[in-house]
């Protein structure tokens, strides 16, 4: 992923677009081979535990055994979701309209889509939550705000880790700049893209587009084979969820209640094994993810947002690839130039979650779910062509996380006032007034 | 230029441009020496892809260290809290808060 200094010649072919984008970038932007954070003799130590680990196997075994785990893991991922769905039925009955008539304001929606992922800690829960709820009948004009604020609440759980690093001004410089280059990304992506969504529905009309293609009746073989996918998936998925369902209704209670428990029992498997998930994957991806990192290196920034992208669907957290190229960039061996675009295809790969979550459904409600799905993935895609591909928006969020961390490493006010305003006191703001007045 | 003007004061004038134009060549000649300075040989790359590969070799530790510590963050808080109460002035003569070097300064 290295680029060059202003004017240096890079064989890769990539490096003359990277000379020209960055000619308005700080020549005093170099990696430094002299990272004070790392040693290079160190031990890492061992790996970490397997969740599953309390099954004592070693060698390819344990490999199998944590693989099976991931599956069963996608399983009752996608039995959650369709738990949720159930649940948001059962409660609203044909009332889902009405009942989120609180979040038609796409502003508060956003804001619970940030909260939500804020305090999950991830994306991934509240996309898969908002597919369930899309495909249970929350209207597409709140989940897409939503969805946006899942992004932007995600950049969260980076920066908190750059806080931990601020014992040493320069590492915490380097290190809160990688950080909040992601929340500036998405915080343009979101003032970009909301306004046209709300003027031209342009994400509605691709994303509608795009699930009617795979999953209706008219889409050809593409539709047919994500709807045969579909089947065999809810198929299998199905009986559990349906249990669930019974069991939770044969206690009796009126169909409100007993649809926020489903809803609630649904957030919890989610939030539960997709944590398990992405601890399984990281133990057992890192190879392939060093090999991935080790190719990008070098290379260009195209390259490194597909290295982003491919990271983030290894381990299934976006949170994780963000949060890793922390302490990357606080060592000094990346510069945030380098950084940025592995973050920028985090946030594509993330994506991969809902669209997964979506399977679970089939006919008008798998429509709507892949719909919900689609929107998630062309939010980002979109908002990586325009601000990565526009030169003059490219340099923004670099810009503006040198800056923001630059004075941060002076006054850490800076930071905590940052943190705690976009991730905290706006979102509540932006819910709270509309409802006061 | 002004005609009523005497020549002393047209050259005096001229001369005052003529420093200023110096004064202003100079610099950029500084800063051009900056930049040259500050520029890594093309053999400099090989060593700056080398040290990367060799962080790339320790991305398992940067997994496991890719969580938040709530600690250090309770630590941040509270240090941020007491910058608000501490004086301006014990502030910017804190050895703690040293300006940050050339390098590392963002010419944005």
């Amino acid at each position: 992923m290295a680029e060059n200094a202003e004017g240096n010649i890079n064989p890769s072919p990539e490096s003359d677009h990277d000379a020209a984008t960055s000619s308005a970038l700080t020549v005093t932007d170099q990696p430094t081979t002299e990272g004070p954070a790392t040693d290079a003799g160190a031990d890492d130590g061992p790996p970490p535990a397997s969740p599953l680990s309390f099954i004592p196997l070693e060698g390819r075994a344990a490999s199998i055994r944590d693989w099976v785990g991931v599956l069963v893991g996608v399983y009752i991922l996608i039995t959650a979701v369709q738990v949720i769905s159930g649940g948001f039925k059962t409660a609203t009955g044909d009332q889902a309209e009405q009942l989120f008539t609180f979040a038609s304001n796409p502003l508060i929606a956003l804001m619970i889509g940030l909260l939500a992922t804020a305090l999950t800690q991830s994306s991934s829960t509240t996309t898969s939550i908002v597919v369930g709820l899309t495909a249970g009948g929350m209207p597409m004009e709140v989940a897409i705000p939503m969805l946006m604020g899942a992004n932007l609440g995600t950049t969260m759980t980076n920066t908190l880790v750059s806080l931990g690093m601020a014992q040493d001004k320069s590492v915490f410089r380097r290190a809160f700049a990688a950080a909040t280059v992601h929340d500036f990304f998405n915080l343009m992506a979101v003032f970009i893209l909301l306004p046209l969504e709300l003027m031209f529905g342009v994400l509605d009309r691709v994303s509608g587009w795009l699930a009617g293609a795979t999953s209706g009746s008219d889409g050809g073989i593409v539709a047919a084979i994500f709807g045969g996918l579909g089947t065999a998936v809810k198929a299998a998925t199905s009986p559990l969820s349906d249990l669930i369902e019974t069991i939770v209704s044969a206690v009796g209670l009126p169909d409100v209640v007993t649809g926020i428990i489903l809803i609630v029992a649904g957030v919890a498997l989610i939030l539960s094994v997709i944590n398990t998930i992405g601890k399984l994957l990281k133990g057992l991806m890192v190879g392939k993810a060093k090999q991935v990192l080790h190719a990008a290196i070098g290379r260009g920034p195209v390259t490194g947002i597909f290295s982003g992208m491919i990271m983030t669907i290894m381990v299934q957290s976006s949170s994780t690839t963000t949060s890793l190229a922390v302490p990357l960039a606080g060592s000094g061996a990346f510069t945030l130039r380098q950084i940025y675009p592995f973050t920028v295809g985090a946030n594509i790969g993330t994506t991969i979650t809902a669209l997964i979550a979506a399977f679970g459904f089939s006919g008008i409600e798998g429509t709507l779910a892949m719909q919900a799905a689609f929107v998630h993935l062309m939010f980002n895609v979109l908002a990586t062509v325009i601000i990565f591909g526009l030169p003059f928006l490219r340099v923004v969020p670099p810009r503006c996380a040198e800056f923001l961390a630059k004075h941060s490493a002076e006054r850490k006010l800076w930071a905590a006032v940052w943190t705690l305003g976009v991730f905290v006191a706006l979102p509540l703001l932006l819910i709270l007034v509309p409802q006061l007045f | 230029m002004n005609e009523s003007r005497s020549p002393q004061q047209i050259e005096a004038e001229l001369e005052r441009m003529l420093a200023e134009a110096e004064a202003t060549a100079a610099r950029l000649r500084t800063e051009l020496a900056s930049l040259r300075a500050h520029q890594p040989e093309p053999e400099d790359f090989d060593a700056v892809e080398a040290a990367q590969h060799l962080e790339a070799e320790h991305l398992d530790r940067y997994m496991q260290e890719a969580t938040v510590n709530w600690r250090k963050l309770l630590e941040f808080f509270e240090e941020a809290l007491a910058e608000i109460r501490r004086p301006r002035s014990t502030t910017e003569s804190d050895p703690a808060d040293q300006p940050s070097t050339p390098e590392e300064d963002s010419d944005v």
